[in-house]
């Protein structure tokens, strides 16, 4: 469904992502990671049209979608959030949500009030209702977290990428995010890409994993064969291509 | 409720009398704070939703009144038509505002923050260099008169101000519960979010750019043909631009009755300084005294400081959000 082809992307000297290739197949949940700088969340505003890149094809839900912006690749049934949230602040969380189920899609909700309610039901999803009221702002940042992930799923995508969506939780807040992450996935029939630092939780959650390194894709398979391939290993060590290791 | 919705329509109702019981002057100082009104409201409709600032919103004040006379002048089939022909000339003229805030949205809407102010601002001034150097078309530096088959009175002038001071009014406080009012809040509040969230960034701010330029286009029309006489100082003028602006601020940006309580204001000090009072000084320099003073004790506007003191006292003293014990906004 998702067709990520030989995509570069340079910032000045700096190689963001290197000839990256990775499909996601519908349904699917794959877990992307790799160290800081690495290129992931490039690799995400690649995919969601905010950042052009400079080579290579990508293909989303039968189409090539490099020179649509952002909205258009939503409306196609993609959505993200993002590493460092962004809500509405001024709007209510309920708002935030609804934002999505008027807008995330062309034949999407007309009625103001219609996407209140739908933007309810996805608060309750991920665990949101009882802070609908309250103005974005005065969500903490596991419940912003949450917010981010509600708002993209009202968008009504077909692939969901999250981008470190557990980063910054205490522990028992992630394994309520895992918990939520399997739930969505399994109650709304999406596929999942989530880039993740935390690797025991990433391998709990996703069956194949891709890990990018310096702008490349490094490793990519099935969890238990990636995570004892050497060259991860050398990657999460700092090793530079991983061959020593 | 039906009752409820109804009520606002009675302060319309007696307004709307206003010519008939009211003193001539005062029915003359009221149209020109309907014109006010409608120009800050629809200022404070990119303003306030959207946060970006348009000092040229007199642009469309200006284009709506040259079309309109332009039109009378130039075509011999209005002019012979008479009421009906300026008729059809104003609504040309707000039409003439409407399209080419939708052309201008392509260039102007790519700028953002304080360059789309200056845009806006340019744009202005563009528009009064082009008029003043083609005197043959616009009359230059002598202005435009339409014949006086063509004036409109006073009180249909009064009405006409009214109506479009109301629509303005309605308009804005129709979006601020409607679809699009969310997605321009939207968009105001985060650009990226909004994008991600299917919001079309563009098309959004080019609607609401053309809404805001239409009443005020028609506004020029009706005051071109109220005064019978334009010209660049009178609808294209600097202060023409600005005090939509400052009515927005000292009212209150972003609440729908903001530019009303600022334009009333902005009107009251001017009309008592200049009529009333016997002063030492010239009457703008007390004018900006007063507006410097205002700003400074009421940042968010009347209507903000008479409202909002209590919560904006409680959220100061949190700046980062540990959650606060208030239930609800909205
Ligand atoms: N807008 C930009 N301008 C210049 N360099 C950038 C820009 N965005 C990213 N980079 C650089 O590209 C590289 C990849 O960054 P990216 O944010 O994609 O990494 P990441 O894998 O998401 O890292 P993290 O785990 O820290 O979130 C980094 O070296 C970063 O400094
Ligand atoms: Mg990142």
């Amino acid at each position: 469904m998702l067709e990520v082809v030989q995509i570069c992307k340079r910032f000045g000297g700096v190689t963001a992502l290197d000839r990256v290739s990775l499909t996601v197949a519908e349904g699917e949940i794959v877990g992307l990671i790799g160290p800081n700088g690495a290129g992931k969340t490039t690799l995400f505003h690649v995919i969601s049209g905010f950042v052009r890149p400079d080579g290579g094809r990508l293909r989303f839900a039968g189409r090539e979608v490099i020179g649509l912006p952002p909205h258009r690749i939503c409306h196609l049934g993609l959505a993200r959030t993002f590493q460092i949230v962004q809500p509405f602040t001024q709007m209510s969380v309920v708002d935030n949500v609804a934002v999505g189920c008027l807008f995330g899609r062309r034949d999407g909700r007309t009625d103001v009030r219609q996407a209140r309610d739908a933007a309810l039901r996805l608060l309750d999803l991920v665990e949101l209702t009882g802070v609908s009221t309250l103005p974005a702002h005065a969500l903490n940042l596991s419940e912003r977290k949450r917010l981010e992930i509600a708002r993209a799923l009202a968008t009504g995508p077909r692939l969901l990428c999250l981008d470190e969506a557990m980063s910054g939780l205490t522990t028992a807040e992630l394994d309520r995010m895992v918990h939520t992450i399997r739930r969505v996935h399994a109650e709304l029939h999406l596929a999942v890409l989530m880039v993740e630092h935390n690797v025991r939780l990433v391998t709990r959650t996703c069956p194949r994993l891709v890990v990018l390194n310096y702008g490349q894709v490094v490793a990519d398979g099935p969890t238990e064969t990636v995570v004892r391939d050497p060259r991860v290993v050398g990657a999460y060590l700092g090793t530079r291509s991983g061959a020593g290791a | 409720m039906s009752v409820r919705r109804a009520l606002p329509a009675v302060p319309l109702l007696l307004l709307a009398a206003g010519p008939w019981i009211l003193p001539r002057d005062l029915v003359t100082a009221l149209l020109f704070t309907f014109l006010l009104i409608t120009l800050a409201s629809n200022y404070d409709l990119l303003g306030g939703f959207l946060g970006l600032y348009n000092l040229g919103q007199a642009s469309f004040f200006g284009l709506g009144a040259y079309v309109t006379f332009l039109l009378l002048l130039r075509v011999p089939l209005l002019a012979a038509l008479g009421p009906a022909g300026s008729t059809v000339a104003a609504l040309a003229g707000g039409a003439a505002a409407a399209i080419s805030a939708v052309l201008l949205a392509y260039p102007l809407l790519r700028l953002r923050g304080a360059y789309f102010a200056v845009g806006t601002f340019a744009l202005l001034l563009l528009l009064r260099l082009t008029v003043d150097n083609l005197p043959q078309l616009t009359g230059g530096s002598h202005g435009l008169y339409v014949s006086a088959q063509h004036y409109l009175s006073l009180r249909a002038a009064y009405l006409l101000t009214l109506s479009l001071a109301a629509a303005s009014l309605l308009l804005n406080a129709l979006l601020a519960s409607s679809r699009l009012g969310m997605a321009m809040t939207a968009v105001r509040e985060n650009e990226l979010a909004a994008a991600a969230a299917g919001v079309d960034r563009f098309r959004v701010q080019q609607v609401a750019f053309v809404l805001g330029a239409t009443p005020t286009g028609l506004a020029g029309a009706v005051f071109g043909l109220h005064s019978g006489y334009i010209d660049v100082s009178v609808v294209l003028g600097i202060e023409r631009s600005l005090f939509p602006v400052i009515a927005a601020m000292i009212g209150g940006s972003g609440l729908v009755w903001g530019p009303v309580v600022g334009a009333v204001t902005l009107r009251a000090i001017d009309v008592a300084l200049k009529n009333y009072m016997q002063l030492p000084v010239p009457a703008p320099a007390i004018y900006g005294g007063i507006l410097v003073v205002m700003s400074l004790t009421m940042p968010k506007g009347i209507l903000a400081g008479l409202t909002r003191a209590p919560q904006a006292a409680a959220r100061s003293g949190s700046p980062a959000p540990p959650r606060p014990a208030r239930p609800r906004t909205r």
